[in-house]
């Protein structure tokens, strides 16, 4: 008995022995996903103005007040005509300084018949790195048509924060642009309302589609129809319920991103209805049984 | 009289019921303490995309318990169609034998449903804790099939229980009440089976999202492109399984028996096993087919890497599995024709089948790319070769798989009648008739593999169709021709039970192994052909583990999940095993 | 017949052995070889194995050999034979040599879902040619393919397109053969633009070694140019460009 056990073992060791080494004898090799975007020294300006142009559409917050295409704000100057326009600002100074410059400190000099009103790129909510600004200028410099001739020093990556996730709904929200209309926290824009306690009058699922459709209701005193409906729609599905969970939890009210939930959840409670009936079902179930069967014993 | 008779029918009900309940009680405390403990730990832990997992790596644990988790379910979902099938044709021969066996496997369902249980809870708590953000997304997305799933659990188990435990109790007379348990439980395993479906061909092929991501209907989410295609293809392949392993449960037992009586009994048991896996089994390529299609009109870029990428050369290693497990199932047969009088007469059969069999093999597993040194590589004038290069293709294959098909079909229905001479009188005409239609539909399948490299692309897709057909029509008339011509049959002489050599024991059990294996094999390729993405296309791993690994690395991972498989599997048969005897001891 | 059970195996080794070897060309490679030797040893021996008669008339030479009723001038012979030839089998093994070293291509890698194309991106899926089209102009875009043909990959790929221009002896892998049915006659006319315009260069990783000689054409030629090569090497070779079952794949949309 023993012995033909050892047997079979050996011979199911050997066929998937088999197996295994005719998997090694086909060609090996890994298959990465493509690399994320990282800025570097080296980044070649082609690359530079793409990830600069997902810093202006997204984390940036540009597009809330600047145009890239003739449907777009007017808030601020049109980017298309930056770059050949950047030149003639300020005598003495290069079109690329200037472009720098505008983002970092944009009161050093204003466009005339705009208001001073941006914020600076380097602090909330855009917050860029000063490597991200050399980036976006790379974008505003294909954009106007020219060559990419900023270039990422050493220091400028130097600088950039290493983002670690305190408030990870926060930092989505300063990512993905919101934060440039939106106050949270004491930080952040004053165009639209304050949406820290956002969450106090409205449910979550309310303030999710509110994202993607910002036309569902306007906050009493602001004007309808700013909060572009694209920005809203470029946040991925779960940023959306993260940033969600962040804001609810400011309100005192939990709600969770990750499918966490406390027992008393609808998931706990439907699971612990389902657990019930069944054992309910069969509780009565054997009881009946049980009393037929005395009842036949009875007699 | 009779009021003792129902006094003990009665007190036999209530021990059924309780020990449903028993059952019921169990699944409800694992499935309570799960969700308690998945929630603790999400709550406890610090809010991430992702968690790491030492030593093992959070895509290695996750793999190997969602596809032992995968292969028990397939077990349990496999065993009852296998039981069910077995004690209809109990109630239709009325062989008790039948019954018997039906009843030996219902045996193991509760320790199995257990197991598989927890192996399920088990996965939940690693994708909860390990992939929360991702898990958290499918959740929220599909979250009315959870309580549909979790209560379709309850009922699965309820009817399973009490399907066994009221074996005895529903016999004779009301035997049809337990046939109808029987379908049950194989009904709501289906329903199971498909729920669980969707979560997996969604992460495949998504469908029923707009363009941001949003769900915009649940059904179009549910019934996407992979749905039915896997539905079908798994539910097949459970039976096949189910049937595999009952084959090698019998070897086992073949080679430890002690007395002629009991190698005849785990003979027969063998035989039975292994004839519901080969027959659940020849259907499977054809569901493979669907399958591959429907996945090319998903997503032409993801068929492209899964038929014509990196994946490609798993599919060499899946033919080498196919081709070992025909090679193994006509061994299987011949051998056992050994131990039937009469079966001589179709021995001179086994050469040219032998041939279409190992040409068959050939050319299905010439690989469209050939590994040469430089100098073969120049000599062939390309990295294929003008004349074997033949044979890399589609076309070929289809060619080659459906005579494969067909030839085991062949050996299986020789072994059929290897004892019978039928009597009716027109017989020489319909074995005519018979022998016309298998020349016709190898015929067919010849032409169309010839005729397929002169065509463009999408019209040979087409041919595999027809080809499929003809073998399916052929199939159909030889069965359709043989019930009524094998009516009555004489019997030359009775089949020697247990007369059988040992190796042919090794031979099935070689079949559940190589079975196993495969399920393991193509359940990596199913999710490896998402590559990076978590929802193909729409959800991406950022996780450390993204990256597709080497073929070896991957095939290593399979081996060691078909081990712990039949470690497992191993020790759910001997604890049934000392539990019956405990009982029939007490 | 069953008598010889274990001669007649052997000689069909040996003669599916010489067949491959001699009766194939251009030669067949030692991979294949292996394989198809592999599979048939194991269908004989299944063979062989799955009749009680057969396998005890295979099995008695070889028992006959290893309990001594051989004669002693077989034994000595096989028992010199088997040791020597494993020998023989390590030798050739460890033996260096100036081969190359085996390459195992995917000849037809999976293309990525988008590649860079003159500083824009251009998405595989749903891409055509837009120049194929049923009009007369069809012609003069061919003709003015083939000027293309013929000033930039002729010289690899050769005047008949079989992959035998000046060149391509120099090249390993060597450069593609259009007139094979293998080639671009089952791929889609996106597939090889993607391949033209990105060369070897742009083969991704299952494609491995990279060491494909083909240029990046987009560095060398207008997009419309490399369309219109491609509408003549198809045309030139006779071959029609693969196609998707167009129908089929939009109705569950």
């Amino acid at each position: 008995m023993a012995g033909t056990f050892a047997r079979i073992v050996l011979f199911v060791f050997v066929v998937v022995g088999i197996f295994s080494y005719v998997g090694q004898l086909v060609p090996q090799f890994e298959e990465h996903p493509p690399a994320k975007k990282v800025i570097g020294t080296a980044t070649p300006g082609e690359e530079l103005a793409a990830i600069g142009e997902e810093l202006a559409r997204g984390k940036g917050g540009c597009l809330v007040c600047h145009k890239v295409t003739e449907r777009g704000n007017d808030r601020g100057p049109d980017l298309r005509q930056s770059t050949a326009k950047a030149a003639t600002r300020k005598p003495g100074m290069s079109a690329e300084a200037y472009l720098v410059e505008s983002l970092v400190d944009p009161d050093a000099y204003v466009v005339p018949d705009y208001p001073k009103m941006m914020p600076s790129a380097l602090k909330p909510p855009a917050n860029l790195t000063m490597a991200e600004v050399k980036a976006v200028v790379a974008y505003l410099q294909v954009l106007g048509g020219s060559e990419v001739t900023v270039k990422v020093a050493q220091e400028d990556l130097a600088a950039a924060k290493p983002g670690g996730p305190v408030h990870r709904g926060k930092t989505l929200l300063a990512q993905h642009g919101c934060l440039a209309c939106h106050k949270v926290e004491g930080e952040g824009g004053e165009l639209g309302p304050d949406i820290t306690r956002s969450a106090a009058a409205r449910e979550p699922a309310e303030l999710l589609r509110k994202i993607i459709e910002p036309g569902i209701w306007t906050t009493p005193g602001y004007q309808a129809g700013i909060m572009p409906a694209e920005l809203g729609r470029a946040v991925p599905e779960g940023d959306r319920h993260e940033m969600v969970a962040y804001l609810a939890g400011l309100a005192g009210k939990s709600y969770s991103a990750t499918g966490a939930a406390s027992p008393f959840s609808h998931e706990g409670m439907r699971l612990g209805l389902i657990v019930l009936v069944f054992n309910l079902g069969m509780l009565v179930a054997v009881a009946t049984a049980s009393r037929r069967r005395r009842r036949g014993e009875a007699p | 009289m009779p009021q003792a008779k129902t006094a003990g029918a009665d007190a036999a009900l209530v021990d059924a019921l309780k020990g449903t309940w028993k059952g019921i009680l169990k699944i409800s405390v694992l499935l309570v303490a799960t969700y308690l403990a998945a929630q603790g730990l999400a709550s406890v832990l610090n809010p991430a995309d992702y968690r790491a997992l030492p030593v093992l790596g959070n895509r290695t644990a996750v793999w190997i318990v969602a596809e032992l988790h995968l292969m028990f379910a397939a077990f349990v979902l496999g065993v009852p169609i296998f039981a069910f099938i077995t004690e209809i044709v109990g109630v239709v021969t009325k062989e008790r034998r039948y019954d018997d066996l039906a009843r030996e496997f219902t045996k193991l369902l509760a320790m199995a449903y257990t197991l598989t249980a927890a192996l399920g809870c088990l996965l939940l708590v690693l994708l909860l804790v390990l992939y929360p953000k991702f898990t958290g997304y499918l959740s929220k997305l599909f979250k009315p099939t959870w309580a549909l799933y979790v209560a379709l659990i309850f009922t699965e188990v309820l009817f399973a229980y009490l399907y066994w435990f009221t074996w005895d109790i529903l016999q004779g007379a009301r035997k049809r009440w337990h046939l109808l348990l029987g379908a049950l439980v194989n009904i709501v395993g289906t329903a199971l089976l498909f729920v669980a479906d969707i979560w997996v061909t969604f992460m495949m092929s998504p469908a029923g999202l707009d363009e941001m991501g949003n769900l915009t209907s649940l059904w179009a989410a549910i019934n996407n492109h992979t749905w039915m295609p896997i539905n079908v293809h798994r539910l097949l392949a459970n039976v096949a399984f189910g049937g595999a392993i009952v084959a090698a449960y019998a070897a086992v037992r073949f080679l430890a028996a002690t007395s002629a009586e009991e190698r005849a009994r785990f003979d027969w048991m063998g035989y039975v096993g292994s004839f519901i896996a080969i027959a659940a089994f020849i259907p499977l390529p054809f569901a493979g087919y669907w399958l591959g299609r429907e996945i090319y009109q998903f997503s032409e870029q993801m068929g492209v890497s899964m038929m014509g990428g990196g994946f490609s050369w798993l599919w060499i290693l899946q033919a080498m599995l196919i081709g070992s497990l025909f090679f193994g199932a006509n061994f299987y047969l011949w051998l056992g024709m050994g131990r039937i009088p009469g079966a001589e007469r179709y021995v001179r059969f086994q050469g040219p089948m032998m041939l279409v069999l190992t040409l068959g093999f050939i050319v299905w597993a010439t690989p469209r790319s050939i590994i040469a040194t430089g100098a073969e590589m120049t000599a062939m004038g390309g990295s294929h070769h003008p004349f074997l290069g033949l044979f890399g293709v589609m076309a070929a294959k289809n060619t080659a798989v459906n005579l494969m098909i067909l030839t085991t079909f062949l050996a299986f229905m020789l072994y059929r009648r290897a004892n019978r001479v039928p009597v009716v009188p027109w017989a020489a005409t319909a074995k005519a008739v018979q022998a016309a239609a298998i020349a016709v539909a190898g015929a067919v399948v010849l032409y169309y593999g010839v005729y397929s490299y002169y065509v463009p692309s999408n019209v040979r897709i087409g041919f595999s169709v027809y080809q499929v057909l003809a073998v399916l029509a052929a199939m159909t008339v030889f069965v359709a021709i043989d019930i009524p011509m094998l009516r009555g049959a004489r019997e030359i002489g009775a089949i020697r039970w247990g007369d059988i050599p040992a190796r042919a024991q090794y031979g099935l059990f070689f079949l559940a192994i190589a079975f196993t294996w495969l399920m393991g094999l193509m359940g990596y390729i199913r999710s490896g052909i998402r590559q990076y993405w978590h929802v193909y296309g729409r959800v991406m791993d950022e996780s450390a583990h993204a990256y597709t690994m080497t073929h070896g690395h991957a095939t290593l991972i399979v081996s060691f999940i078909v081990l712990v498989f039949f470690a497992l599997v191993a020790m759910v048969f001997w604890m049934a095993a000392r539990h019956g005897s405990a009982r029939a001891g007490a | 017949m069953q008598r010889f059970a274990f001669s007649i195996t052997v000689l069909i080794w040996a003669a599916v052995y010489a067949g491959l070897k001699l009766l194939v060309s251009p030669p067949v490679p030692t991979s294949v070889v292996t394989m198809y030797m592999v599979l048939t040893v194991i269908g004989t021996l299944i063979f062989v194995a799955a009749n009680e008669a057969r396998f005890a008339h295979f099995v008695a030479p070889i028992r006959s050999v290893f309990t001594g009723e051989a004669p002693r001038a077989v034994q000595v012979v096989v028992l010199v034979a088997i040791p020597a030839a494993v020998a023989w089998v390590t030798y050739q093994r460890v033996v260096p040599s100036a081969d190359a070293p085996f390459e195992a291509r995917v000849v037809h890698p999976e293309p990525p879902a988008s590649f860079p194309l003159h500083g824009k991106r251009m998405e595989v899926a749903g891409l055509a040619n837009p120049l194929r089209s049923t009009g007369p102009e069809l012609r003069k875009r061919i003709a003015e393919g083939k000027t293309v043909y013929f000033r930039n990959c002729f010289f690899c790929h050769g005047d008949t397109l079989a992959g035998d221009g000046h060149f391509a002896g120099a090249f390993l892998p060597i450069p593609g053969n259009f007139r094979d049915v293998g080639t671009i006659s089952m791929l889609q006319e996106s597939y090889v633009f993607w391949r033209v315009a990105t060369g070897g260069r742009g083969l991704p990783k299952g494609a491995t070694p990279w060491n494909s000689a083909m240029p990046v054409w987009q560095n060398f030629l207008t997009e419309d140019e490399m369309w219109k090569v491609i509408l003549y090497i198809y045309d030139a070779s006779g071959s029609t460009p693969r196609t998707w079952d167009e129908a089929v794949s939009h109705a569950k949309h």
